[in-house]
């Protein structure tokens, strides 16, 4: 296992995960004296604010619940929220829901714990040290990966700050649901993607790996083996939850970098470009730690098929292994396309692409990321 | 613009009157098994004098309290321990957990695992207690829901069972 | 990987290793609002040279306000109180607790009072007692060891009512956990054997126990396989620096992993055999750790066998057949026993009857079994094990554990 002559870890959010998680919520409240949650819903209509607001019964503590959080909320939307959030006197947030959900939530904690202007003022980055109110996470449709981690994004601005994070994720099976077509890949190959590149990255340590593991194992043994795609919910729920811990300790890697440039410079969407990017990126990544890729193998094989390959043969197999545990989890419906090629990706837009992606220091050179691309376009494994 | 309403938290009366049921009998069983089980009887004679044990739901009930007189015989002492001292109290947090132990869903060892139950009061008492309540379990339920209750189902006779089984029930239910 | 039923699952500290991660302390806690820490640490620790290494790598950017190094081997009622006064008098903002189990439960305790404002102990223990976050506190551990600076538990003993005060709160929990790989250069054989063998059984324990789950799963089996690579290498070479890195690694991953999904027998037995006849808890935990295995193997074969890998490492592993790497696994837990033994020159008890203390007397004798199995059925850990256990069965465990024999599993009531 490597050990790094120095590093740090951190991961200050609580899981409750399973039957009967959200009536804890109440007792979690008491914990942190508070007494009135603003929960935060977006707009489908799923069933799932009303289990929520069930789960209460008995309890004595009332809710605010706050239903329609558009797909891309603005400072109005915050404004109006923080008025119904100090009018009836809460004192803790609750997101219920995806990405937006969470990042509303977020600015929001910011916003009360201070003024909305300071969000407003504020150019990104950190918000001020104050302490913030109990914020809790409850996933219903999947998410990106981001909404237990650091980061949050409001307003075109992305603020980043481990204050930030929620102090509980509460994974109830009841909450979750499929969402949108091809939502729940995506979700699943953004949290393997968090973890794969961070068991790669220069800065791995025992820590992170450990967290990297569990998000790749809950995602090779549970979520890609579910006979039935809902029976895939509650393990890719759990693995992201824990992806955005792995990724507000790690450092973006190149394949996550490479689908964002790619995403923005064509019409590719970032889900299907990273499916097609991991398995390359991974490839690049085993040449320069192949000690790393090696032991990458163990999740996502198992003991008995990491055992059975001999061990100069382990980081070579690492990446045909990834792309294979990435079209299980995208399954029939989802499938990703061979390459960028097949993709529709014009050959064109890779170079300004991999600028683009070298731009954030990824650890690949502008030169590596457009060998990456290069290769992900032709399809070669 | 989205909507917003406040909701004040419901009330669960169905689910909490088959816990206070379930709590009332096993509270009334308790001193009964203890003139029938030696067993019981040896754990009760090992608490203190005066000691009173509950068992109840977050935030407000229900709950059953058993006490232990100066003479070392165990008593049901009704539903309300925030009218007495209790000296250990086992609290289940909500009452979604308590249908879960109370329907055999989760039996008391899982229940634990889960963080299901809040203890109040010396380790040791509860160990006790729990031991106790065990014990009752086996005497109170069908073999079949009993080995979903307790971790190990005891090797005792099957005339021990039963006989303890129909004189714990006749006096749970008339009181002696 | 196994998705429970439910599970809970928080290990809070920020944590940061290496082999000069003192010096990152007073940035750390400046980040924190702290300035001006109180060292809480003992005569052995100060006696290593370990509380000069850590004053003179915190240098100028930190004000150490006050240090106490007199916390005894059992944490002491009267001595948090007279801590807390000191801190409260040099006008300290953060404590730094520097050693084992008993500094750091001393140290969570007097975090309660500064941070409380409080003068009653009694009034917070329990669980839930506490609702806020209590002021900065940083473990750096001096021993690989108890993982109490992954841990929601404090204890401390009122030795004037003879009781004993337990604290269960997250907000116990550390806010910084340094290891650095100096603190623990300077720990004899003997000592890194046993402590390593705790962290051990913590990781396993947490594996197999009724709480067990995905998160805890991780940080057990990351924690077994740094103790099997590293402990009889670093118990053989006391100055490998990445083994006491690692060492240092495995007892907060295994306390991170106890701490969320508790802990059984081996503890149970542990803590009354420790209560009765004074034994080390490392020394006990080593020698019961098979039996446990033993004793829960008919209810948890399969999960077991997932630990052989970790352990002993991919030839063992290749080289046992399925059915077997359960058996195996406990095999290779009396062989790290037996390995230890001879490497600490004998110092290291194989099982109980071995256990000698300083003058060489026995520490635990045949007559004392049947009350080390009474004190075990007051232990509250008795519940996680996947096994019933009466006292019968405990008397019978505890015996074969006295003599070194294997558990005879006709003998093994199963429910």
């Amino acid at each position: 296992m490597n050990m790094p002559d120095l590093f740090s870890f951190q991961s200050p959010v609580k899981i409750e995960s399973g039957r009967r998680a959200l009536e804890n919520i109440p007792i979690e409240l008491a914990r942190s004296e508070a007494r009135k949650p603003l929960v935060l819903c977006g707009s489908q209509r799923d069933g799932t604010a009303e289990q929520f607001a069930a789960a209460f019964g008995d309890s004595g503590v009332p809710i605010v619940l706050y239903e329609g959080i558009p797909a891309d909320p603005d400072f109005m939307t915050l404004r109006e929220l923080w008025g119904l959030y100090r009018d009836r006197g809460c004192d803790a947030i609750i997101a219920l829901g995806g990405g937006t959900t969470a990042d509303a939530a977020k600015a929001l904690n910011i916003a009360v714990s201070g003024r909305p202007e300071d969000l407003e003022q504020a150019t990104g980055g950190s918000p001020a040290a104050a302490r913030l109110r109990p914020f809790f996470y409850c996933p219903t449709t999947p998410g990106d990966g981001r909404e237990t981690s650091c980061f949050a994004r409001f307003g075109k601005r992305d603020f980043s700050s481990m204050s930030l994070m929620p102090n509980l994720a509460v994974i109830d099976p009841r909450l979750l649901r499929e969402g949108a077509p091809g939502a729940l890949t995506a979700a699943m190959v953004e949290a393997l993607a968090t973890a794969v590149e961070a068991r790669l990255a220069p800065a791995r340590n025992p820590l992170s790996g450990l967290y990297a593991d569990v998000v790749i194992r809950l995602l090779a043994e549970n979520a890609a083996a579910a006979k039935k795609r809902a029976a895939a919910l509650a393990p890719a729920a759990n693995a992201l939850c824990l992806s955005g811990v792995v990724l507000s300790n790690a450092v973006r890697g190149p394949a996550s970098r490479l689908a964002a440039a790619l995403s923005a410079e064509t019409p590719i969407s970032e889900a299907t470009a990273l499916a097609i990017l991991l398995p390359h990126a991974a490839a690049f990544l085993a040449k320069r730690h192949p000690a790393a890729a090696a032991d990458l193998l163990l999740p996502l094989a198992g003991a008995d098929a990491f055992t059975r390959t001999p061990a100069g043969e382990r980081a070579a197999r690492m990446a045909p292994q990834l792309r294979s545990l990435i079209r299980n989890l995208a399954g029939a419906a989802d499938a990703p396309p061979s390459s960028l090629g097949a993709a529709a990706v014009p050959k064109e837009a890779l170079p300004a692409a991999a600028r683009r992606a070298a731009l954030d220091a990824s650890g690949a050179s502008e030169a590596e990321g457009l060998e990456i691309l290069s290769l992900a376009w032709t399809g070669t494994p | 613009m989205g909507s917003f309403r406040q909701i004040e938290p419901g009330r669960k009366p169905f689910k909490k009157a088959y816990v206070a049921i379930m709590l009332w009998f096993v509270g009334r069983s308790i001193p009964i098994a203890a003139k029938v089980d030696p067993g019981i009887r040896r754990e009760i004679a090992d608490l203190p004098d005066g000691f009173t044990f509950s068992l109840g739901v977050l935030p407000a009930g229900p709950a059953m309290i058993v006490g232990k007189d100066a003479s070392g015989r165990a008593h049901y002492l009704g539903w309300h321990p925030e009218r007495q001292k209790v000296d250990l109290s086992l609290k289940i947090r909500n009452i979604e957990a308590a249908i879960g132990m109370f329907t055999f869903q989760e039996s008391t060892a899982v229940a634990t695992a889960r963080n299901r139950l809040i203890v109040d009061g010396e380790v040791p008492h509860a160990c006790a207690v729990v031991r106790i309540l065990d014990a009752v379990e086996v005497y109170l339920l069908f073999k079949v829901l009993a080995r979903l209750a307790v971790k190990r189902y005891p090797d005792w006779s099957a005339g021990r069972i039963l006989w303890g089984r129909f004189r714990i029930y006749l006096g749970a239910v008339l009181g002696f | 990987m196994e998705l429970p039923g439910y599970y809970e699952f928080f290990c809070r500290p920020r944590v940061i290793a290496g082999h000069e991660a003192l010096e990152q302390v007073p940035a750390a806690l400046g980040e924190l609002q702290a300035r001006s820490a109180m060292i809480v640490t003992d005569k052995g620790v100060t006696g290593a040279g370990l509380t000069g290494i850590l004053t003179q790598a915190v240098g100028g950017g930190l004000r150490i306000g006050a240090v106490a190094d007199d916390v005894p081997p059992d944490s002491d009622l009267r001595i948090v109180h007279r801590l807390a006064d000191v801190y409260r008098r040099e006008v300290c903002d953060a404590i730094l607790a520097v050693g084992g189990g008993s500094v750091m439960d001393t140290a969570k305790a007097v975090n309660i009072l500064v941070s409380e404002q409080a003068d009653d102990l009694m009034r917070f223990s329990g669980a839930g007692a506490l609702k806020r976050p209590l002021r900065p506190l940083v473990a750096i551990p001096t021993t690989a060891g108890t993982g109490s600076e992954a841990t929601i538990i404090a204890v401390v003993k009122d030795h004037q009512r003879h009781l004993k005060m337990a604290f269960a709160s997250p907000y116990l929990m550390p806010d910084l956990a340094v290891l650095d790989s100096r603190m623990t250069l300077s720990l004899p054989p003997a000592i890194t054997a046993a402590t390593g063998m705790d962290a051990l059984t913590h990781a396993v324990e947490a594996y197999y126990c009724l709480a067990k789950n995905p998160l805890s799963d991780g940080a057990a089996l990351a924690a077994v396989r740094l103790v099997g690579e590293h402990l009889l290498r670093v118990t053989r070479d006391p100055s490998d620096r990445n083994g006491r890195l690692a060492m240092a690694t495995a007892a907060l991953l295994a306390g991170a992993a106890f701490s969320n999904s508790m802990v059984g027998m081996v503890h149970t037995m542990g803590h009354a055999t420790g209560s009765v006849c004074g034994v080390a808890h490392g020394v006990c935990m080593a020698i019961y750790l098979p039996y446990g295995l033993e004793y829960n193997l008919h209810k948890r074969g399969e999960t077991m066998a997932e630990l052989l890998l970790p352990l002993a490492g991919e030839e063992v592993y290749r080289g046992t057949p399925p059915v077997e790497r359960a058996r195996r696994m406990i095999a290779e837990v009396r062989k790290l026993n037996a390995d230890l033994h001879e490497a600490t020159g004998g110092r290291h008890a194989r099982f109980l009857s071995e256990v000698r203390d300083r003058e060489g007397r026995p520490m635990v004798t045949r007559e004392q079994i049947p009350e080390i199995a009474r004190a075990a059925l007051n232990d509250g850990s008795i519940f996680y094990n996947p096994e019933e256990m009466d006292f019968d069965d405990l008397r019978m465990v505890i015996f074969a554990a006295w003599t070194g024999e294997p558990l005879d599993a006709s003998r093994i009531r199963k429910g």
